[in-house]
């Protein structure tokens, strides 16, 4: 190496550090979790026997973690760019025919949609909150570990996925745990960004790290898994019973048969952190590190987008036809045009889901 | 320099044959180890360019070998060592690190050496504490809003400008020198 590059790589070294220090001086520092995240993985580590490739899960995991990219919060946040290469459709009203094994829910009241709240899971500050309307915060679960995901369930109760420390649970609104899918019942899951209450009472969660979906029942046994080379990011069963999932290990979105067969998939969707499929048949996804939300039609040609976002992980087609974003530093509602409507402040959104009153 | 194409396959272990230091701790302290190192690793991490939660990450994966591989046992400079090399390794496997990526790992380490070894970076952060203080107001704000000294807040390049009157470009020159007079003025204050 000649002196010339020798000096290059010092002066990086120098910038590097210089960099690092400033951002602690300004109070960016380890995760005030991170002892009990580490004493939590020794134990795990220490309980039984565990291969190499286990034991690098955190490693790997970290792949993830770079997607997110900590400092999006330097993004600036301007008004996206909406370009609809074709309007999307308006959202119907009727939910979407109930799969075989569905039960037949009883008809429920139209939704009130000007009554509604927004759950959030917020990274960064390892809770997460409901907030009303008016952005006011009407409820928060605090000690909730490297939380990714949130959803709100009939019966009250919230169930939440917990990153850091590989865990999903439900709690009721008086802040109990009524259950858990976690290493006490040797849940094996290597963090986990999205979990989702079936209408069976099972659980469908996406094992990010462990690189499987699995469906869980109550008691905590495996019923099905899907674990074909993907990493996945989000996952949702669809009304005819198969699986939407969010593969970041293949930037692509698939949608996967009970018979674990891939009936349906589209590719170059690079960082694809959420996918939901429309009522119209459409599926939503959102690309993290492109800044940009998609709608994509079944033959797979994108029929409407939205750009200039700051690192989304998250995008919810609302039933008036708005599309509700996480976007690290803050939550918004935006009409088709781009038109922001409604917004929240977060330290790191990286899940918001709305739910309307009845 | 150690040769820029080695790297380990695998962690490194924990006594090295030729170096194995000497047992002094008593075994079972993990709460200790992790107390007493856990920044340290976290900045060293940093100063390679790890983001924040790459940090945090790769920072618990080297706790959990390290204490696996009964380093919690050495005497806190070996841990410190082991750890450090630990992060280092999942820090450029996590990047696939190519030559380049080595040879800047390896500036950092010299500098880490250098800067850091007798106290893990503490004095140098002091340093720029105080040195902050001795920029122009001018300066000052530039990196305030950049960093988010005052408000947590970091702010963009456009708003920067916009705050202090200044083009994007203008901001860009502005930060870069003020990042030099910062390096310069700890540089001096440190021993």
């Amino acid at each position: 190496m000649n002196q010339d590059q020798d000096d290059r790589f010092a002066d990086q070294a120098r910038e590097l550090q210089i960099d690092a220090l400033l951002h602690e001086a300004a109070g960016v520092l380890p995760s005030p979790t991170l002892a009990d995240r580490i004493a939590g993985a020794v134990r795990q580590h220490d309980a039984p026997p565990r291969s190499r490739s286990r034991l690098m899960f955190a490693a790997v995991a970290v792949l993830g973690l770079g997607v997110v990219g900590a400092v999006a919060w330097l993004r600036n946040g301007e008004r996206p760019a909406v370009i609809p290469v074709q309007e999307p459709q308006p959202v119907p009203a009727p939910p979407p025919a109930p799969a075989p094994q569905d039960p037949k829910p009883a008809p429920a009241p139209a939704p009130k949609l000007d009554k509604w709240t927004t759950w959030i899971a917020d990274y960064s500050d390892n809770c997460v909150l409901e907030v009303d309307e008016k952005g006011k915060i009407v409820r928060q679960i605090d000690e909730v570990f490297g939380a990714w995901d949130v959803d709100l369930l009939d019966n009250g109760n919230v169930l939440i996925t917990e990153f850091s420390v590989s865990r999903v649970r439900e709690i009721d609104p008086k802040g109990k745990v009524v259950w858990s899918y976690d290493w006490s019942n040797e849940s094996d899951l290597k963090n986990p960004y999205d979990a989702d209450r079936l209408p069976d009472g099972n659980t469908l969660i996406a094992d990010t790290f462990g690189g499987r979906v699995i469906e869980v029942t109550p008691k905590g046994e495996i019923v099905w898994r899907y674990d074909r080379d993907i990493r996945p990011f989000d996952v949702e069963r669809l009304a005819n019973g198969n699986t939407l999932i969010a593969d970041v290990l293949k930037d692509r979105v698939i949608e996967i048969s009970p018979r674990n067969e891939i009936v349906w998939e589209v590719g170059d969707l690079p960082n694809v952190h959420d996918a939901d499929r429309l009522p119209n048949g459409n599926t939503l996804v959102t690309l993290r590190n492109k800044g940009e939300v998609r709608e994509i039609d079944p033959t797979g040609k994108v029929v409407w987008h939205m750009r200039g976002l700051s690192s989304p992980s998250d995008a919810d087609r609302l039933p008036n036809g708005n599309t509700l974003v996480a976007e690290n530093t803050r939550v918004r509602e935006f009409d088709k045009h781009g038109a922001e409507v409604w917004h929240t402040e977060t330290t790191w959104a990286v899940e918001a889901n709305r739910y309307y009153k009845r | 320099m150690p040769d820029p194409a080695v790297e380990p396959a695998e962690p490194p272990t924990a006594e090295p044959a030729d170096t194995a230091p000497p047992r002094d701790r008593a075994p079972g302290q993990p709460e200790q180890v992790v107390r007493e190192h856990l920044h340290a690793v976290w900045r060293y991490l940093r100063m390679h360019g790890a983001s924040p939660h790459e940090a945090d990450d790769l920072a618990q994966e080297a706790f959990v070998i390290a204490l696996q591989k009964d380093a919690a046992h050495l005497a806190p400079a070996a841990t410190a060592t082991f750890l450090r090399r630990t992060a280092r390794f999942l820090f450029l496997r996590l990047r696939r690190a190519g030559p380049d990526a080595v040879q800047l790992a390896d500036a950092v380490d010299e500098l880490w050496d250098r800067d850091c070894g007798a106290d893990g970076g503490d004095a140098r952060l002091d340093a720029l504490r105080t040195c902050l203080g001795e920029l122009t107001d001018r300066a000052r704000s530039a990196v305030e809003l950049s960093y988010g000294l005052r408000t947590l807040d970091p702010q963009s390049r456009a708003r920067i400008a916009a705050e202090l009157g200044l083009q994007e470009n203008g901001v860009k020159t502005l930060m870069q020198r003020v990042r030099q007079q910062l390096r310069a003025c700890v540089e001096r204050r440190m021993p």
